[in-house]
């Protein structure tokens, strides 16, 4: 069975105390702790504490070496040409053999030489890392070759000879792949240089670790990717910039210093990022009450209604209330009482009337309407429209007997209006539940004038009959399909000009009706 | 939370719930084996359909109106723009004395006819008479699938299509379903469903430019595969079908080579480039599946045709190709030649 493409683990060894241990054990064991890369990925877990997003930092001593295998590569460069002598070479050698002696504890941790490069490449059976498939977020290829190779440094050194002695020009490569110190070290002797050179580069780190709650962020120092929590790094002592990234959560960026010879722990919770379109936050057993709930409902006031709705209804009746504004003279409105015979003569003022011509007055009578009609999808045809109208003026005017001419004094104290329109075109418009109208028809109006005056025993009836015209701009509003509310304003315009025109105010409630007659047919048995 | 937040919230919540333990909305979140793909598509619900149509039919005309209403209702869900189904399930609701119903679904008759439609004037009479019987009743959408539409609409405009365990918007359709939705809105919601679908499988190949691979475990390249199979079970536009199919052949790829089929995961590979041209990271699936299975020389032939791609297309990437020659220069026992590249990749 093969080997699934999963990740390995790395195991921390416990620490024991700093004071039996050479720095430079302890600076090697840390390199190895670096080791704890992208392999703790796949575990990486959001785990149950919750708290502030602050970051923890401790610092404490280098632990021990424990069984940890990162390497460090010398890379030792002979000198200019023109300084490249034989002594030079004998003193390369000699370096290399101080380096050897300084490094005795931890040999097998140090390639000293090309030779031990390759045999290392020979013998390490290398990953095929996962992050080419996808399985970790890539570090760059430099850093991939630390990994593949299980290197932490690699310390590239140039032997000069110099007037003392020797001077080494260093510089060290991190797993970063960037080159994070320099420096020179002078001695009397190549194997003098080998032990200084151990000394002052390895006392001039300190390792730099971060975990994160949940694991598994990614962590850029200096905006370069060193891999996921938890993770260890050793660096040169300086001050850096980090960020923790991790899917969901807020990333987190900070500052801090990597102290010689310390080993420093960065710890921050994550807090995570709200997602609106999470999952619910709680459940119920309850579903299918919930699917069955009852389906039909009765509408409300401001419920959208569907023009294809309200089209199928074509049968309307609405009743409303009217309210009319006239200015009018009564003219020609006669009537009987006995045997005499009155006719309306005008309106007076002061007891007079006025030599300019006949005097009008505003009337205002309103009363209930009754209306039936038949309507399309956009047409439609008023077939009965009944108003009763009725007002209680109290404007002087002038009656006279029909037989003498005799004037009579006399106040007009009721109006009462019949008005029946038969046939009213109209016009409608829908957007969405509010459809302006628009109407135009005639009528004919009936009213009756009751005058009662001091040269009258008994108040007494005119009576006058009038055709008009009418034209109307109306606004329904649909409740339901059925029912609507309406206001409009009509005009109505007296074929006798004596009379004048109306101005009326409407408003009202209609209901429609689909199938009144019952002409529909049922849906069929079969299909 | 206040409790009228509460309320939808919850309702949605135990809609989701309910569609999770149904067989049939789980049905494309169920994991299967990467190389057995049944997936029900459209044309398999068409021929589906008519078998659906006959059995609601048959039940009409038998006046068991309640199994003529589930049925109508399934096949609109297949065919929601299918305007002689709205008819239907509209008479089948007028013979249950559901007048209201009956009305709305006149209605999405009408709305969907043709305007020379040979029985508009009798459908406008059956609407009327159930119009009348429906008196001051109106039908609405019901709460529970208002609700669910919603919260579609809102995952359709902002949220996943398609996450782990059948979630997102797909998981919220599937609700939509379960909650017997079948009005002509669905159309649309389908493609938009498919269209978001779509997008975030594309958006899964997107690769970083300073990655190899999209960061994909196994689990992800699950999802991936439900994802494609959840589309392909919604659409039957032959566009996307075809590269839909073409998209499996990466998805079975990862599949194989992450469960350590490297054999099937080679042959998968170079079917998957073949087909995907446009897609550079199945090389790598390919180079690490000949590594595993030992064919270091092939390996490396592969890292050679890759190489001249990279250069044109990814030149940052061409490090990682000497990481992977290395290694099966290593593997292959070319040591030195394998420490001269890592040379090369450690110089300053």
């Amino acid at each position: 069975m093969p080997t699934k493409l999963f990740y390995t683990s790395c195991r921390h060894t416990a620490p024991r105390t700093r004071q039996t241990t050479p720095k430079y054990l302890i600076f090697i064991a840390f390199l190895a702790i670096t080791t704890c890369n992208f392999a703790s990925l796949a575990s990486a877990e959001p785990t149950s504490s919750a708290s502030l997003p602050q970051a923890t930092r401790t610092d404490e001593a280098l632990p021990a070496p424990g069984n940890d295998t990162r390497l460090i590569y010398w890379s030792i460069q002979p000198p200019a040409a023109s300084a490249n002598t034989q002594a030079t070479k004998s003193a390369i050698n000699v370096l290399r053999d101080g380096l050897k002696e300084a490094l005795a504890a931890e040999q097998s941790r140090h390639l000293l030489s090309e030779t031990q490069f390759q045999a290392h490449v020979a013998n390490t059976s290398t990953p095929i890392p996962l992050c080419i498939i996808g399985l970790e977020p890539c570090v760059t290829p430099k850093t991939l070759a630390f990994d593949t190779l299980n290197l932490s440094l690699i310390i590239r050194l140039q032997l000069q000879p110099v007037a003392s002695g020797f001077e080494a020009t260093y510089e060290i490569m991190d797993r970063r792949g960037l080159i994070s110190r320099t420096g020179t070290v002078q001695a009397n002797t190549a194997r003098t240089l080998a032990f200084d050179l151990v000394r002052t580069i390895f006392d001039a780190t300190g390792t730099l670790a971060f975990d994160s709650t949940p694991r598994g962020a990614i962590v850029e120092i200096d905006g370069k990717t060193i891999g996921v929590t938890p993770i260890s790094q050793n660096l040169p002592v300086g001050t850096y910039t980090y960020r923790l990234v991790l899917n969901d959560y807020e990333p987190i960026d900070g500052t801090t210093e990597v102290a010689s010879e310390r080993a420093s722990t960065i710890q921050h919770d994550l807090n995570r990022i709200p997602d609106p379109n999470g999952p619910p936050e709680s459940l119920t057993s309850d579903a299918d009450a919930a699917f069955h709930a009852a389906q039909t409902t009765s509408t409300g006031l401001f419920q959208p209604i569907a023009r294809e709705a309200i089209l199928p209804n074509h049968y309307g009746a609405r009743l409303s209330y009217d309210l009319t504004f006239q200015s009018t003279t009564f003219r020609n409105a006669r009537g009987e009482y006995g045997s005499d015979e009155y006719e309306f003569r005008g309106f007076t003022e002061r007891g007079a009337m006025p030599d300019s011509g006949p005097l009008r007055r505003l009337v205002m009578p309103h009363g209930p309407r009754l209306e039936l009609y038949y309507t399309g999808e956009s047409f439609g045809l008023t077939l009965l429209s009944l108003s009763y109208l009725q007002s209680s003026p109290d404007h002087e005017a002038e009656l006279e007997l029909r037989n003498d001419r005799q004037p009579i004094l006399t106040t007009v104290h009721k109006l009462q209006r019949l008005q029946f329109r038969p046939f009213q075109l109209t016009y409608r418009m829908f957007f969405g539940n509010f459809v302006p109208t628009a109407e135009a028809g005639i009528g004919i109006n009936f009213q009756w004038i009751k005058l009662r005056g001091n040269q009258l025993s008994e108040p007494i009836t005119l009576s006058q009959t009038e055709s008009f015209w009418t034209a109307g701009l109306g606004l329904q509003y649909f409740i339901t399909p059925q029912i609507s509310a309406q206001f409009r304003y009509n005009l109505q315009s007296y074929f006798n000009d004596g009379l004048g025109t109306e101005h009326m105010l409407n408003l009202g409630v209609g209901m429609l009706f689909g199938n009144i007659f019952g002409f529909d047919a049922e849906p069929p048995g079969k299909l | 939370m206040k409790t009228n937040q509460l309320y939808p919230t919850l309702l949605v919540s135990l809609l989701t719930l309910a569609t999770a333990l149904i067989p049939q909305a789980a049905a494309a979140t169920e994991p299967t084996s990467p190389v057995e793909t049944a997936p029900s598509t459209p044309r398999a619900e068409s021929a589906g359909l008519t078998a659906l149509v006959e059995q609601a039919t048959d039940a009409y005309n038998q006046a068991d109106y309640d199994q003529a209403r589930q049925t109508f209702i399934r096949a609109i869900q297949i065919a929601p723009q299918n305007p002689d189904l709205y008819r239907n399930l509209a008479r089948t609701f007028f013979w249950q004395n559901d007048y209201a119903a009956a009305t709305a679904y006149y209605d999405f008759y009408l709305r969907l006819a043709p305007a020379n439609a040979p029985d508009l004037e009798q459908i406008h009479g059956e609407r009327r008479l159930a119009a009348t019987r429906a008196g001051m009743q109106v039908w609405q959408t019901p709460e529970p699938q208002r609700l669910v539409l919603q919260s579609l609409n809102d995952q359709l405009d902002e949220g996943r299509a398609y996450t782990a365990g059948g979630g997102g918007a797909w998981s919220l359709y599937q609700t939509l379903i379960r909650t017997q939705f079948a009005q002509p809105e669905l159309a649309q919601l389908k493609k938009r469903l498919v269209r978001r679908l779509f997008d975030e499988i594309e958006s899964q190949f997107v690769v970083p430019t300073d990655q190899p691979s999209p960061r994909l475990d196994l689990e992800d390249w699950k999802v991936q595969r439900e994802r494609i199979e959840a589309t392909r079970s919604l659409t039957d536009d032959e566009v996307i079908l075809d590269a839909l199919q073409r998209r499996l052949l990466i998805v079975q790829t990862a599949e194989s080579l992450l469960l350590a089929r490297y054999a099937d995961a080679v042959q998968q590979a170079e079917t998957a480039m073949r087909n995907n041209p446009d897609i550079l990271f199945t090389a790598w699936f390919q180079i690490t599946a000949l590594l595993h299975s030992q064919q270091f020389t092939r390996a490396l032939a592969a890292i050679d045709e890759l190489e001249p791609r990279l250069r044109q297309n990814a030149p940052t990437l061409l490090d990682y190709a000497q990481i992977l020659r290395a290694a099966a220069l290593q593997k292959n026992g070319q040591h030195n030649d394998a420490a001269t590249i890592y040379s090369e990749l450690l110089a300053p």
